[in-house]
């Protein structure tokens, strides 16, 4: 369980450009995936994650310049698996008293600066792409901000994709919400 | 000059004429809301509290070679923590004495030096002043000498690892500070001979709450559990009889100067099940616990448990584990077992601090905590579900975090600031016969004893009292 480093990500595969018919799919699938997290339809979203998924947003630390990465290995503000997923869905869609998203959040995430890769394996995509969280709270102006770089291995399964592998690499060393009750 | 100026040993009144034993009543228990959110306040605390209070800043894993250092902070003080080349750990107010540039600009690194990026001023990390650019043109005079141009230094000292600091020399010692409750935490932390360890930097995210609505949780709420968590029950994760059933919460606190201990009775328990249908009666101490070890050990790992602990304690790891607790004022520990859907045990271990950031805010840091002997499996496995449960995205936690920002609103008010935090569910010292620990007892279900205990010892903090 090695993070990969966006910013000292050097040996990528193939570039898809965005004139192939691939770039389109796997752009109209992220949208749709956003769609359905925006929609607070956890179970929809659920129903897009491979068994196998690994879904980790490590740590940041703010380091000197050319040291090392600034993303920790092991510790991490996401650290997730299908079952981990799986709890958390069943307690927010399930139970009567997930208070930390009863009432919801109204949430938009933009997606964008979509960059997509060829892998070692013939069925999946390295899937990079820029991403803005917003989230309202209850009555209160200010918003739940948050951005980031996610690094995805989508798979091809039946026709559609699965997410095998999200990494989230935020921006802030210290993040500004009071949770991640929330999935990006 | 550290603390001196700060070292006020009356108890003072506020802008309003009120003190703090107005906004205490120890006659109802009841605390003026106007503590979570009061600007005056706020400021007495950081004077009177944080700089004297033992907090906790780092693991020493965190920074294992010389000159490694992190930044963390003593109430709002940044300071730079680092590994001494003699292999002592230092922290160091984070302040050039020049300019009060920020000295470190790194939050970690390795450094046998620190020079200020704004004049030149150059230290080394255990603070000593080594010197400025120029020399000839005399950037720090003569009319201080080089001692005394050194970086503030806090006293530091460790326990299970974990690097605490205070800025007060006459705060007593971290182990006379902790007290008796070590009797209780070395059955979370201290279990090995090799001790715990963190998976690296801590989770650290921003609450919008004032730190004690964490803190006064986290000193003993046993109550919030049933209520706010209910979704766990709900999920039948606390009850193994079924959503409806309430859980009886059997078990006994501890409480010593505003620290605070839960032990969760385990033959009455809720949240393991690998014992039951088995007559325990017939097993030897040892025994039951290889049959099912304490949560985050490995059955490897018991010979040297039952070597470090007397009889007493051993029947208690078995029987009644501490699972959670906070050192006054601010450092919060869990070390509980999370059953597993199919049916084993994992567990969930963290460190946690609540780092005020001003009245209205603070900074939660989240270290994930491990045996240094656990082996690969469990330390990843118990990566995930301590994340799963606490920190930025635990599905407990994530309850906590949504309402103590509530409570801080609600004390900006005009009538709120009146209202009152109130702890009159009272049980009253209850030591069973024969109890081998030490500290104040609470056996059964606490109610609101220790809580009300944090605020006494709050209470002494603010009235300059401490020790």
């Amino acid at each position: 369980m090695t993070a990969i480093d966006p910013t000292t990500q050097t040996d990528l595969g193939r570039r898809v450009r965005r004139h192939e018919p691939l770039y389109g799919e796997i752009v109209e699938h992220l949208e749709d995936e956003v769609q359905l997290l925006d929609d607070n339809d956890l179970m929809g979203w659920y129903q897009l994650l491979a068994e196998d998924v690994v879904y980790r947003a490590p740590v940041v630390v703010t380091r000197a310049k050319g040291e090392r990465s600034p993303y920790e290995t092991e510790m991490a503000h996401f650290d997730e698996n299908a079952m981990t997923i799986f709890l958390k869905v069943m307690r927010m869609t399930q139970t009567q008293s997930a208070w930390a998203e009863n009432p919801a959040s109204r949430t938009r995430r933009i997606v964008s600066n979509v960059r997509v890769f060829a892998t070692d394996v013939a069925d999946e995509h390295r899937v990079e792409s820029s991403i803005l969280l917003l989230r309202s709270r209850y009555d209160e102006s200010a918003y739940d901000l948050l951005s980031g770089r996610r690094v995805d291995r989508l798979r091809r399964v039946d026709g559609g994709f699965k997410l095998a592998e999200r990494t989230i690499y935020f921006d802030q060393a210290t993040l500004g919400v009071q949770n991640l009750a929330v999935y990006l | 000059m550290a603390i001196d100026d700060l070292v006020i040993t009356t108890s003072p009144v506020l802008n309003d004429g009120k003190t703090f034993d107005d906004l205490i009543d120890v006659a109802y228990r009841e605390v003026d809301l106007r503590v979570l959110s009061d600007p005056e306040i706020y400021r007495l605390e950081l004077d009177r509290l944080f700089a004297r209070a033992w907090t906790v800043l780092a693991h020493e894993d965190e920074i294992p070679n010389p000159g490694d250092f992190v930044l963390r902070y003593v109430g709002q003080d940044e300071v730079i923590v680092s590994r001494n080349a003699d292999g002592t750990i230092s922290a160091v107010l984070n302040v050039c004495t020049h300019r009060a540039a920020k000295l470190c600009r790194f939050e970690a690194g390795n450094a046998n030096r620190f020079t200020c990026a704004y004049h030149g001023w150059a230290f080394r990390p255990d603070g000593k002043f080594l010197g400025s650019p120029i020399p000839r043109e005399k950037m720090h005079g003569e009319l201080r000498s080089k001692d005394e141009l050194g970086l503030l230094q806090a006293r530091v000292d460790t326990s299970w690892g974990m690097v605490f600091a205070t800025f007060d020399p006459e705060a007593p010692t971290l182990r006379d500070y902790i007290g008796p409750m070590a009797w209780y935490w070395d059955m979370m932390f201290g279990r090995t001979s090799n001790g715990i360890t963190v998976l690296g930097a801590p989770q650290r995210f921003t609450i919008r709450a004032n730190w004690k609505c964490a803190a006064e949780q986290f000193a003993g709420d046993i109550f919030h559990t049933l209520n706010l968590h209910k979704s766990m029950q709900e999920l039948e994760l606390l009850s193994t009889d079924g959503p409806v059933q309430e859980p009886a919460m059997a078990g006994l606190s501890v409480s010593h100067n505003g620290h605070f201990v839960r032990l969760f009775d385990l033959a009455e328990d809720h949240y393991i099940n690998a014992l039951k249908g088995r007559n325990l009666k017939d097993l030897d101490t040892a025994e039951r616990l290889r049959l099912q070890p304490p949560p985050g050990m490995t059955v490897d790992m018991i010979d040297d448990l039952v070597a470090r602990f007397e009889p007493a304690r051993l029947e208690l790891f078995a029987e009644k584990p501490p699972q959670v607790g906070q050192l006054f004022p601010n450092v919060g520990a869990l070390a509980m077992p999370f059953p597993m859907p199919d049916g084993s045990v994992s567990a969930f271990f963290t460190w946690r601090a609540w780092v005020p950031k001003g009245p209205e805010e603070f900074e939660l840091f989240s270290w994930t905590v491990v045996e240094r002997d656990a082996p690969q499996e469990l330390r990843d496995q118990m990566r995930l579900m301590t994340a799963a449960t606490f920190g930025t995205s635990g599905f407990v936690e994530v309850d906590d975090t949504d309402t103590w920002p509530m409570q801080t609103k609600a004390s900006l008010g005009a009538m709120g600031r009146h209202q009152k935090l109130r702890y009159q569910a009272i049980r009253g010292e209850v030591k069973p016969d024969g109890w081998p620990g030490p500290g104040q007892v609470y056996d059964g279900f606490a109610r609101d004893d220790t809580q009300w205990e944090f605020w006494l010892a709050y209470l002494k903090y603010m009235t300059g009292r401490p020790w």
